[in-house]
């Protein structure tokens, strides 16, 4: 074991973990950076070159699937059949009665999920930041929109974001980088929704448009998902990290699995615990201790660091670790067009409807949603996914409707607000511990009829959309309301200004513990209407990172 | 029995294994595959049939490296055989399309417990994961190439026609 000091300790590399870095690093502190998995190296990682690229999805060396377990989830009623998923060619999912523990994907490495995400840059919608005061459903954010706009120029310009800069979404600035130009399939989209009277414009993604910071434009292969070989792509370790290490403030230990906080009788975390991938065990101390592991790690780590000093977990102090749990309220549905589309080609999501984004836009249900196009994200995208999803069968036939169907798949999807509810949670599970003997968290998972309710609306719409594309047969869908299936997490940490209510303060600081900050999603009073949630991660980072920043100057940490 | 063929399959596969091959008096494994697999995706007008750029070949790797996959082969191909000599001393190799196809039916329409059911899901699975990974097969979708290091610039137009 060996001792060393930080001005902070930033523990996970994700959109959180590796914003909070930089912006530490930028202000002068010595930083370190403790990552769970290993770094990937886009240029030999990521294999897209090859014939046999769709054979091979995501290249994972931690298998992320292993760290969690999930309990029992609500069984399914006949009132919400439409919204069982299927293929036309497999029949419905196959599950029975209950719904489906298909699991909490992420990556664990240096980067994060920002590895293998599409690249959504989006701002929140600011009244989704005021859901409690407004419609009485989850938690007010602490401050207004206002006080996180700059960072979210600030991330903006980091990254190199590609967007419309007009003001339809709160800029005080336009984008760093003209929006991208839509795939042709996207365009069929844009006018199925012009003719029904919805918006339809190009998405901010952090893909650039343009050559931006020594990295090259996107060339358009629709595999962001697979891992990005050009660096074109925002994900974290191309940029707040590239630019982290380059401030030569920021040091990164990965394989580095914290294990344990150990708090002290001052209201400040004393050390972190960590082993290294030979098993070795270290220990570290930190002026600051910031956590970004996730809404679902986040929550194990504070609860699995019970001790004399905090006998219910660290931070749980108002008993709301691990409450509150958000998960992705998703849904999609794939048809054909008549027409060839090559619709393989372009970036994932390039294109969204907002119209439906603010919390009262949907009929009757409190609570957005957003729709984008989805060949990508279903992974739709190659020949073999035709073969086994949308064509089928075997022999002439299959070759020749190969050959007419190709490229021809329209999909669309729509992600919406997940508002928490008592019977959504993370907790320790009693019986899982993984190898250094640690409680694996414990995902509890509900979804209430308000929710499932959301869900059908995004469902209508989508078929709606692509009815009027030109898609007469849909031939696949799948959604949240059968399959605990998600990417985006949020809120088992909350932020708010009342300490029994709440975990960390409104810059991510512990009510309790002094040194202690959070820079995840996991801090999140609400999830917003299925903006993806990388960029106001980073924002959030940025913002509590400034915070730090100034207490360290102050010496008040 | 040319069990030369099938020899990178049997070299080292489990006796009870081997003795289902050697003990059986229909057509080596390769033969039989390769004719079950040029049925699933036959040569046409446009494109080849799965053997010609060696779909059979990733299935019998495939086996190599899985003695579960290779019994399922195993057997597999065992029971395309019987189904052929159930109605004329003929191998499956030997059949006619039609009639190939109608044993093929069989399996697909079988329980999904069943073992020519579980063969025929697999591997057609497998076939299909081989045969287009193919860049020559690519090429009679309308696929130009793979994600990367082209991408596809010209993503914003109508495709060009694929056929020609």
């Amino acid at each position: 074991m060996s001792d060393s000091d930080y001005d902070a300790v930033v523990i996970g590399s994700g959109a959180g973990g590796g914003a909070s870095a930089f912006g530490l690093a930028r202000a002068g502190l010595h930083v370190l950076l403790l990552e769970a998995g290993p770094s990937y190296d886009p240029h030999t990682d990521y294999n897209l070159h090859g014939a046999d690229w769709e054979q091979r999805g995501f290249p994972h060396k931690v298998e992320p699937k292993e760290r969690q377990t999930i309990a029992p989830l609500q069984m399914l009623s006949q009132r919400f059949d439409d919204l069982r998923s299927w293929n036309h060619l497999t029949g419905r999912r196959d599950i029975g009665n209950r719904r489906e523990a298909v699991g909490y994907h992420h990556v664990v490495g240096l980067g994060g999920s920002t590895l293998q995400f599409t690249g959504e840059a989006h701002r929140l919608n600011p009244n989704s930041m005021k859901m409690y005061s407004q419609f009485g459903v989850a938690a007010d954010w602490p401050f207004d929109y206002d006080e996180l706009e700059p960072f979210y120029v600030d991330a903006e310009r980091i990254i190199g974001v590609a967007g419309p800069s007009d003001n339809t979404r709160w800029r005080s600035r336009p984008c760093p980088l003209p929006p991208h130009l839509p795939s042709y399939a996207s365009q069929r989209l844009g006018e199925a929704c012009k003719g029904l009277g919805y918006s339809w414009a190009p998405n901010y993604l952090a893909a650039l448009s343009q050559p931006y910071d020594g990295r090259p434009s996107c060339n358009y292969c629709g595999n962001c998902a697979r891992g990005c070989p050009r660096l074109d792509k925002g994900s974290v370790d191309v940029t707040f990290i590239d630019q982290a290490i380059r401030s030569g403030n920021c040091d990164i230990k990965t394989n580095a699995q914290v294990t344990r906080l150990e708090a002290g009788a001052d209201d400040r975390i004393q050390r972190v615990h960590f082993v290294s991938a030979d098993g070795a065990a270290h220990v570290v101390k930190g002026r600051a201790i910031v956590i970004a592991c996730g809404a679902i790690e986040t929550p194990r780590l504070l609860l699995a660091s019970m001790g004399t000093h905090a006998p219910q977990g660290i931070g749980n102090e108002s008993g709301h670790v691990g409450k509150h749990f958000m998960e992705t309220l998703y849904w999609t549905s794939s048809g054909l067009h008549p027409d060839p589309l090559a619709s393989y080609r372009g970036l994932p999501s390039d294109s969204i409807c907002w119209d439906f984004n603010a919390p009262d836009a949907i009929p009757d249900v409190i609570g957005g949603c957003r729709f984008a196009p989805s060949v990508a994200e279903s992974d739709l995208l190659g020949p073999i996914s035709y073969a086994r999803r949308v064509v089928g069968g075997w022999g002439k036939q299959h070759k020749a409707a190969m050959r007419e169907n190709f490229g021809n798949v329209l999909s669309l999807g729509a992600i919406g607000e997940n508002l928490p509810n008592k019977n959504s949670f993370v907790d320790l599970d009693p019986d899982v511990v993984d190898p250094n003997g640690i409680p694996l968290a414990k995902i509890h998972s509900h979804l209430p009829d308000h929710e499932l309710e959301r869900v059908k609306f995004m469902a209508h719409t989508a078929r709606e959309i692509l009815g009027a594309a030109g898609v007469g047969k849909i031939f696949e869908e799948y959604g949240a309301y059968d399959a605990f299936n998600s990417t985006h997490v949020f809120g088992t940490c909350r932020m708010g200004i009342d300490p029994s209510t709440s975990v960390v303060n409104a810059f991510g600081r512990s009510h309790r513990w002094r040194n202690l900050f959070i820079t995840d999603a996991s801090v999140f009073p609400s999830s917003g209407g299925g903006e993806g949630p990388a960029l106001t991660i980073e924002a959030l980072a940025l913002r509590s990172s400034a915070y730090i920043a100034t207490l360290a100057t102050r010496r008040e940490l | 029995m040319r069990l030369g063929l099938c020899a990178p399959l049997t070299a080292h596969v489990h006796p009870l294994v081997a003795a289902t091959v050697v003990g059986d008096k229909n057509q080596p494994i390769s033969i039989t595959l390769r004719a079950y697999l040029d049925t699933l995706l036959p040569a046409d007008d446009i494109s080849p049939s799965a053997s010609t750029i060696g779909v059979h070949k990733h299935l019998l790797k495939k086996a190599q490296d899985d003695a579960l996959y290779r019994r399922l082969l195993l057997l597999g191909t065992r029971w395309l055989e019987q189904q052929a000599q159930a109605r004329d001393p003929v191998s499956f190799a030997a059949l006619g399309e039609e009639r190939r196809e109608q044993i093929i039916m069989l399996a697909e329409d079988a329980p999904a417990t069943a073992l020519e059911r579980v063969f025929f899901e697999h591997t057609r699975v497998d076939a299909f994961e081989s045969y287009y990974s193919d860049p020559a097969i690519w090429a009679t979708l309308g696929y130009p190439n793979a994600p990367q290091p082209l991408g596809f610039v010209g993503y914003g137009s109508a495709p060009r026609s694929t056929q020609s």
